[in-house]
C-alpha cells in the first residue's frame, strides 16, 4: 500500500516535470498489476518475494494468488481474473502449449542455470518457463529401525526382512504407494524400464520402453517384492507417510515436499538413492523442475504489460529471489549461484540421489502413460505376474498414442 | 389491484433492464445476443399482459433459466461431439495462428544479455545498447545497430544517450505509447544473420529470430527460410516432417467421434459390459436406498417410538456431509490391509481390489450416502397417505400387513415413482460415486481402461482425459450423447409403465 | 370435507395415535433395534471423522490415533485462532469466510430455486395446458443428460453475460446463483408437483366459484397448506447447494469468494500432501447448518406432510 502511494507521488511529480519540459502529454503512471498463480503450498513464499519486488518497483504490483490445480483452471477463467504468470512443474508445458495457453519466455541470467533445467522447459527450441526449484524422490531410511543406510539392494532387502521378522504385524517395509508411477520410477528404471526413448524435449514416442526386453526379464523381481512384503499394493501416499513417521516402516520413497512433516515427528532419517538392483543398471528417479510460465494473457494483446512481465521474470531468475523461494519451500533452487548458497541439510543428499535422473517427459503423450503404468505396478490382483501387467500397460499406451 | 401495480412495476423493471442490456449488445454488435434478448423480453411482456397465457405465467422464469443454463449446454455438447475439440484443438483458428507466430519469436540460444537504455529524439524510440562480452556501446534503431565511437557514461557507469537523443524517465517509460513502441522495436543485427535485438524489459534486450510469419492476405502460415507454406489438416498446420503444430484449432469432423466409439476395439470392447454394470449399479442403488429408507420411515413413523425427532436428525447426517468427502473417507475405510473395517473385524475382504467386492462396496457406500434422501421423502409420502383409508380398511377387517401392502404401498409408489426414476438417472451418471471410491477399478482382463466398477460416465471420463494426445472432449461429448439416448430410452419406457400404474389406482 | 380442512388445520395424527397405540405396544422393541442398527450404520463413519478431526496428523486409512496427540488444534485453526504452520495460516485458508459465503449463496439460491420451482409446480399441478405431460416428461429427461462437459458451455455463457452485466459474470456470486437457478425446474418441481397433487382440487374449485383468481388461489389456499412441504424441498435444495463442488469451483475463482466445499477441497488437493485432519474438522463443521436446519424444519415437515392426509 505504502509503496503504491510513494510510486504515485513520484509518478505525479515526474509527469509534472515532463509536461513542463517537453509539453508532452502527462504520463498516466498507474501501477500495472501482474497476477501470478501458484499452488497454495507455495503461496506464502511467493507472497514474501512479491512484497520486496513491489517495494522496489513502484509501477508494478505483483499480485500472488494461491490456487490449486492452476493448470486446469486456465481453460475456464474470465479474462479479467486470468493470470499473467503461473507457477508449476515443467511437465505442464506440453498440454498448456497445445491448448495455446502459454507463450515462450526470455530467460535472463541464462548462464546461471544448468542445461538440464533449461531443457526441461524447452519444447521445439523455445523456452516456456523460468526454472525456480528442482526436485526428485529419494530413499529415506529410518535410522531408529535400521543400523545403517543400505548400500546394496541385498542389504536393503535384508534390512527389510529383518524388520518384518521383528515386527510381525507390519505389512510392508518400504513405505511407498505402488500405484503411483512417479514414486515407483526409481524401481522401474532400476529394472531396466524407461518411458520414451530420446532425450528431454526430443522424446521419441514410438520408442516405448515400458515393457522392453531387459525390463521384462527383471520384472519377476516385482512379484518377489510383493511376496516378501517389501512393498504392499494397498499402501497409499497417506498410509506411507503415516507409517514412516510413526516408526512403522524402515524405508520410504518421497521427495522434499514431505520433509517438514517428517522433521516434525523427529524421525532420525537419512536420504540416499535407491541401491542398484540389477548389475549395470542405475536406478534413477524422475527429475522435476518447478518454474514460472507466462500465459497468453501477458502476450501481444497487452503490449504494455509484456515488458513488465519480462521484468518480473528476470527478477525471478536472480540469485536472491531464487534463494528466498528455495528457503521458504525447502526445495533446491535452480539458479546455480543460489544453489551454492542454499543451506538445507538434505539438499545435497537429494541432488546426489537425483544424479542421472530422467527429466519427466513434458509432452502431451505423457498423459496416456501415468495411469496404465501405475496400474501395472499396483493392481496386483488383475494379473498374477508383473510381466503380464506391464505388457498390457505397454499395449494400452501404444494404442492410445498410435 | 395490488396484482396490477406489481405487474406494471415488474414489467417496467424487466423492460428497462432489457433496454439497457440491448444498448450494450448493440454497441458491441452482438446481434445474436440482441435477438435472444428481444425474444425473451417480448415473451415476458406477452405472457404477463395477455390473459390467454395462463400456464406460462407460472412457468416462464424457470423456463428461461432452463433454456440458458441447461438446454444450451446440452446443445453445446451436441455440437462438440461433431468436432475435434481436445487439448490440441482447444482454441479458434485465429487464436492458434496468433499463438504460433508468437511462439516462433524465439530467443537465439546463447544470446548475450545486452543491457540497454531506452532513448528518444522526440520522434522515434531507440536504444543505447551495451554488448556484455565486448563492452562496446551501440545505438540501436529500427534501421541498424551502430557503434558509438566514444560513449559517455554517468556516475553509475551507465552509458548516456548520444547527442540529439534523450533517455526516458521512469514515468515516461510507463506510458502506453512508449511501452508499445519499445516492445515492438526490432533492431536488425548483422550477426547472426536474420536475428534482431528485442527489448525484454526496461534494462535488457536479447537476440531474437523468427522464421514463421502469417500472411494475412493469403491467409497462410509461411516459413520464410525455405518458403514452406504450412498445409492445414483437420484443424492444424502440418510441418514439413509430417507432425502437426501446437496449438491447432477446433474444426468439424462429422461423425468421426461416433465412428470411433462404435468401431474402435479399445472403446467398444468393454462397452457392453460397462453398460450392463451401469444399469445394475443404478438399479441396485435405487432399490437399496429406497428399501432401506422406506423401512426406516415406516418403523420410525410409529407414534409409540420415543425420540423420533432425534433419531430422524441423526439419520440425516450422512446426507449433510459434503458427498466427495464421504466418498474419500469410505475409500480409506475399505482399504484391504489398512482400512478400519478389515482391521476392526479382523477380516480380509478385498473390498476394493476384487471385482465382485468392489461392486459390493460401491453399492454399499451409495446406500450410506443415499438412504437419508429416500428416508426423508418416504417419511413425507407416508404422512400424506390419508389415515382414513387405512382406518376404513381396518374396519373392513384388513390385517396391518394387508393395509401396508395393498393400500399404503401402491399409493406410495405412485407418489415417489418419478423420484425413483430421477434417482436412477442420477446414479446412472454418478461419476463421483465411482471415481472417488474405486477409480473405476479393479481392472478386468478385457480392457486396460475400463475397470470392474466403471460406469459409462467414468469410463467416458477416462477415455477422454487419458487419451493419447491430451484430453479428447469431442469423444467424451459423443459418448455423452449416446449415454443420454440409452438412459432416456429406458426411462421413457419405465415412465410409461408408471403411468399405467397411476391409471390403475 | 373441504371445509373440514380449513376448520381443522391440526393434523389428524393425534386422533390416529390414540386409536392405534394399543395394538402395537408390545412390538415396539424391534423398531428400536432396527433404529439402533440404522443409527450405527449412519454414524460409524462420522465417529471416525471426529477422531481424525481431533488428530493433528490425521489420515483416512489408518487407525493410528495416539491418545496424547488428541486436541482441538484443527478446529482452532479453522476458527482463525491458531496457525498450523507458516503456510497453513488462516490468511491462506479463511474458513469462516468460506462458511459465510456458502451460507449466503446456498440460502439465496435455495429460496429462489424453491420460489421458481413452486410456481412451475403449481402450473403443472393445477393448470391443464397443452403439452403438460410432454413437458413434464421432457423436464425429467433433461435431468438425465450426462453433464460431464456442460461446465465449459456454462463458462462461455457466463463470459458473455459478464460482458454485458459485469456484476453477474464469472467470478461473481450473482452469476453462480444464476447458474444454480438453471436447475430450479428439476427434481424440485417434480417433488412439489407431487405434493400439490395431494391437496384436494375441490378446494380451488370452491374458491373459483367464489370468484378467486389463480393468483389468489395460489397465495391464499395452496401456499399456506404447502408451506411445510416447501420446507422439505427447501432443505433438499439447500443441502444440494451446500455440497456443490464442481460449479462453485469453476465460477468462484478468488480464495475469499470460495464456498466450503471448494475451500475444504484445497486442504487435500495438493499433489503430494494433504491435511486430512483439518479437512475432517472442516467437513464436520460444514455439516452443522444442515443438521440444525433439519432440526428446525422437522416439526413442519412431519406435521406438514400429514396435512395432506385430509385428501381422502
Amino acid at each position: 500500500m505504502k509503496s503504491k502511494k510513494n510510486g504515485f507521488i513520484g509518478a505525479a511529480l515526474a509527469s509534472l516535470v515532463i509536461a513542463t519540459m517537453f509539453g508532452a502529454p502527462a504520463a498516466h503512471a498507474t501501477p500495472t498489476t501482474i497476477t501470478i498463480w501458484t499452488d497454495l503450498n507455495r503461496a506464502s513464499a511467493f507472497q514474501a518475494w512479491a512484497r520486496t519486488y513491489n517495494r522496489n518497483h513502484p509501477l508494478v504490483v505483483v499480485n500472488v494468488v494461491g490456487k490449486d490445480g492452476a493448470k486446469d483452471k486456465l481453460a475456464t477463467v474470465a479474462d479479467g481474473d486470468a493470470p499473467d504468470l503461473i507457477v508449476g512443474a515443467h511437465d505442464w508445458i506440453g498440454p498448456l502449449k497445445a491448448q495455446g495457453m502459454i507463450l515462450p519466455v526470455t530467460l535472463a541470467n541464462a548462464s546461471q542455470f544448468a542445461e538440464r533445467d533449461k531443457a526441461a522447459f524447452n519444447l521445439k527450441g523455445a523456452t516456456y518457463g523460468v526454472p525456480m526449484t528442482v526436485e526428485n524422490v529419494a530413499l529415506f531410511t529410518n535410522m531408529n529401525l535400521v543400523r545403517k543406510v543400505p548400500k546394496t539392494f541385498a542389504e536393503f532387502e535384508a534390512d527389510s526382512k529383518a524388520f518384518l521378522k521383528k515386527h510381525t504385524k507390519a505389512k510392508f517395509a518400504l513405505a511407498v504407494a505402488p500405484g503411483d508411477a512417479y514414486h515407483m520410477y526409481p524401481f522401474f528404471s532400476g529394472l531396466g524400464g524407461y518411458i520414451f526413448g530420446g532425450t528431454s524435449g526430443n522424446w521419441n514416442v514410438h520408442d516405448l520402453g515400458i515393457a522392453n526386453r531387459t525390463f521384462l526379464k527383471n520384472a519377476p523381481l516385482i512379484d518377489k517384492w510383493y511376496a516378501e512384503k517389501l512393498i504392499n499394493a494397498n499402501v497409499t501416499g497417506d498410509t506411507a507417510l503415516a507409517a514412516f513417521t510413526s516408526n512403522n516402516a524402515p524405508f520410504m520413497i518421497t521427495g522434499p515436499w514431505n520433509l517438514d512433516k517428517i522433521r516434525l515427528k523427529n524421525i532420525n532419517y537419512e536420504i540416499s538413492s535407491v541401491p542398484t538392483i540389477i548389475k549395470g543398471i542405475k536406478p534413477v528417479p524422475f527429475y522435476g523442475v518447478q518454474g514460472v510460465m507466462m500465459t497468453k494473457w501477458a502476450g501481444p494483446g497487452k503490449h504494455n504489460i509484456k515488458l513488465k512481465v519480462n521484468g518480473v521474470l528476470a527478477d525471478l531468475t536472480t540469485k536472491p529471489t531464487q534463494l528466498l523461494i528455495a528457503n521458504q519451500t525447502i526445495r533446491t533452487p535452480a539458479n546455480l549461484q543460489a544453489r551454492a548458497k542454499f543451506k538445507d541439510v538434505d539438499s545435497a543428499a537429494f541432488l546426489a540421489a537425483g544424479q542421472g535422473a530422467i527429466t519427466m517427459p513434458q509432452i502431451l503423450e505423457m498423459g496416456a502413460v501415468w495411469t496404465p503404468v501405475a496400474n501395472a505396478w499396483g493392481q496386483v490382483k488383475a494379473k498374477k505376474h508383473a510381466v503380464d501387467r506391464f505388457k498390457a500397460a505397454k499395449s494400452t499406451v501404444s494404442k492410445a498414442i498410435k | 389491484m395490488v396484482g396490477i401495480v406489481f405487474r406494471i412495476l415488474f414489467l417496467g423493471l424487466v423492460d428497462s433492464l432489457a433496454f439497457w442490456a440491448g444498448s450494450h449488445l448493440l454497441v458491441s454488435r452482438n446481434w445474436l445476443g440482441l435477438v435472444w434478448l428481444l425474444v425473451a423480453t417480448i415473451a415476458i411482456n406477452y405472457v404477463y399482459i395477455s390473459k390467454r397465457a395462463r400456464a406460462s405465467k407460472w412457468l416462464l422464469p424457470g423456463t428461461i433459466l432452463l433454456i440458458v443454463f441447461q438446454i444450451y449446454p446440452i446443445l453445446f455438447t451436441a455440437t462438440a461431439a461433431f468436432s475435434n475439440y481436445s487439448t490440441a484443438h482447444f482454441v479458434s483458428r485465429s487464436e492458434a495462428i496468433d499463438n504460433l507466430v508468437q511462439q516462433n519469436i524465439q530467443q537465439v540460444p546463447d544470446s548475450p544479455q545486452y543491457s540497454i537504455v531506452p532513448i528518444h529524439n522526440g520522434v522515434t524510440v531507440a536504444l543505447v545498447v551495451t554488448d556484455p562480452t565486448t563492452n562496446k556501446v551501440y545505438l540501436g534503431t529500427k534501421e541498424a545497430l551502430k557503434e558509438i565511437a566514444s560513449p559517455k557514461f554517468d556516475a553509475n557507469g551507465i552509458p548516456q544517450a548520444p547527442v540529439g537523443w534523450r533517455a526516458y524517465s521512469e514515468a515516461e517509460l510507463n506510458t502506453d505509447t512508449v511501452l508499445n513502441n519499445l516492445s515492438t522495436l526490432l533492431v536488425p543485427m548483422t550477426k547472426p544473420e536474420g536475428a534482431y535485438l528485442m527489448v525484454s524489459d526496461f534494462t535488457t534486450a536479447f537476440q531474437f529470430a523468427s522464421d514463421v510469419i502469417y500472411d494475412a492476405k493469403k491467409d497462410q502460415l509461411i516459413r520464410q527460410s525455405d518458403g514452406y507454406v504450412f498445409p492445414e489438416r483437420e484443424g492444424a498446420f502440418i510441418d514439413s516432417d509430417g507432425t502437426s503444430l501446437d496449438p491447432g484449432w477446433r474444426v468439424n469432423v462429422g461423425f468421426k467421434n461416433f465412428k470411433s466409439v462404435l468401431t474402435d476395439p479399445v472403446v467398444r470392447g468393454p462397452f457392453v459390459r460397462v453398460l450392463i454394470w451401469t444399469f445394475v449399479y443404478a438399479g441396485l442403488t435405487v432399490l437399496t436406498t429406497f428399501v432401506f429408507g422406506l423401512t426406516l420411515a415406516l418403523l420410525l413413523n410409529h407414534p409409540g417410538v420415543k425420540g423420533r425427532k432425534l433419531l430422524r436428525s441423526t439419520l440425516i447426517i450422512p446426507y449433510a456431509m459434503p458427498g466427495f468427502l464421504s466418498l474419500l473417507i469410505w475409500a480409506g475405510f475399505l482399504n484391504d490391509d489398512f482400512g478400519v473395517i478389515n482391521n476392526l473385524f479382523n477380516s480380509h475382504i478385498p473390498w476394493l481390489t476384487d471385482p465382485f467386492w468392489a461392486k459390493v462396496s460401491t453399492v454399499l457406500v451409495n446406500l450410506w450416502l443415499g438412504f437419508p434422501y429416500m428416508f426423508l421423502i418416504c417419511t413425507g409420502a407416508i404422512q400424506s397417505i390419508p389415515a382414513e383409508l387405512a382406518e376404513a380398511a381396518e374396519v373392513d377387517g384388513a390385517k396391518p400387513r394387508q393395509i401396508l401392502t395393498k393400500i399404503k404401498m401402491p399409493l406410495l409408489l405412485v407418489t415417489v415413482s418419478p423420484l425413483l426414476i430421477g434417482s436412477f438417472a442420477y446414479n446412472f451418471n454418478n461419476f463421483g460415486g465411482i471415481y472417488l471410491l474405486t477409480g473405476g477399478g479393479p481392472p478386468v482382463a478385457d480392457s486396460q481402461i475400463a475397470g470392474a466398477t466403471d460406469i459409462l460416465i467414468s469410463y467416458t471420463y477416462k477415455l477422454a482425459i487419458e487419451a493419447g494426445h491430451g484430453n479428447d472432449y469431442g469423444l467424451a461429448c459423443a459418448i455423452s450423447i449416446l449415454i443420454f439416448f440409452i438412459v432416456a430410452g429406458v426411462s421413457t419406457l419405465s415412465f410409461t409403465r408408471t403411468r399405467a400404474l397411476e391409471n390403475l389406482s | 370435507m373441504t371445509t373440514d380442512v380449513i376448520a381443522k388445520p391440526t393434523p389428524s395424527a393425534p386422533r390416529r395415535a390414540v386409536k392405534k397405540r394399543k395394538p402395537y405396544r408390545g412390538k415396539l422393541w424391534w423398531r428400536y433395534l432396527a433404529a439402533a442398527f440404522a443409527v450405527a450404520f449412519a454414524l460409524a463413519p462420522i465417529v471416525y471423522v471426529v477422531l481424525a478431526a481431533c488428530n493433528p496428523a490425521g489420515t483416512l486409512s489408518t487407525l493410528n490415533f495416539s491418545v496424547h496427540d488428541f486436541g482441538l488444534d484443527n478446529f482452532r485453526f479453522l476458527l482463525g485462532k491458531h496457525d498450523l504452520s507458516a503456510e497453513v495460516t488462516y490468511e491462506n485458508y479463511p474458513y469462516l469466510l468460506w462458511y459465510r459465503n456458502s451460507l449466503m449463496v446456498s440460502s439465496i439460491a435455495a429460496i429462489m430455486q424453491v420460489t421458481i420451482g413452486t410456481a412451475s409446480a403449481y402450473a403443472f399441478s393445477r393448470i391443464h395446458f397443452k403439452g403438460r405431460r410432454l413437458s413434464l416428461g421432457g423436464l425429467l429427461l433433461l435431468q438425465m443428460f450426462p453433464q460431464i462437459l456442460s461446465f465449459i458451455a456454462l463458462f462461455l455463457i457466463m463470459q458473455k453475460i459478464g460482458a454485458v452485466f459485469p456484476f453477474m459474470g464469472t467470478g461473481t456470486w450473482a452469476g453462480l446463483v444464476l447458474i444454480y437457478l438453471g436447475g430450479a425446474m428439476g427434481y424440485n418441481t417434480y417433488l412439489l408437483k407431487g405434493f400439490f397433487d395431494t391437496i384436494p382440487r375441490e378446494l380451488d374449485e370452491a374458491a373459483t366459484v367464489d370468484g378467486a383468481s389463480a393468483n389468489q388461489i395460489f397465495f391464499k389456499i395452496i401456499l399456506p397448506l404447502a408451506t411445510p412441504m416447501l420446507a422439505v424441498v427447501m432443505l433438499l435444495a439447500f443441502i444440494g447447494l451446500m455440497n456443490d463442488f464442481i460449479l462453485a469451483s469453476i465460477f468462484l475463482t478468488k480464495s475469499d469468494q470460495m464456498t466450503l466445499a471448494v475451500g475444504l477441497r484445497s486442504f487435500i488437493s495438493g499433489r503430494y500432501e494433504s491435511s486430512w485432519g483439518v479437512f475432517a474438522a472442516g467437513a464436520l463443521m460444514a455439516a452443522l447448518p444442515v443438521v440444525i436446519l433439519f432440526q428446525v424444519l422437522q416439526r413442519y415437515i412431519v406435521e406438514g406432510l400429514s396435512a395432506g392426509s385430509v385428501k381422502g
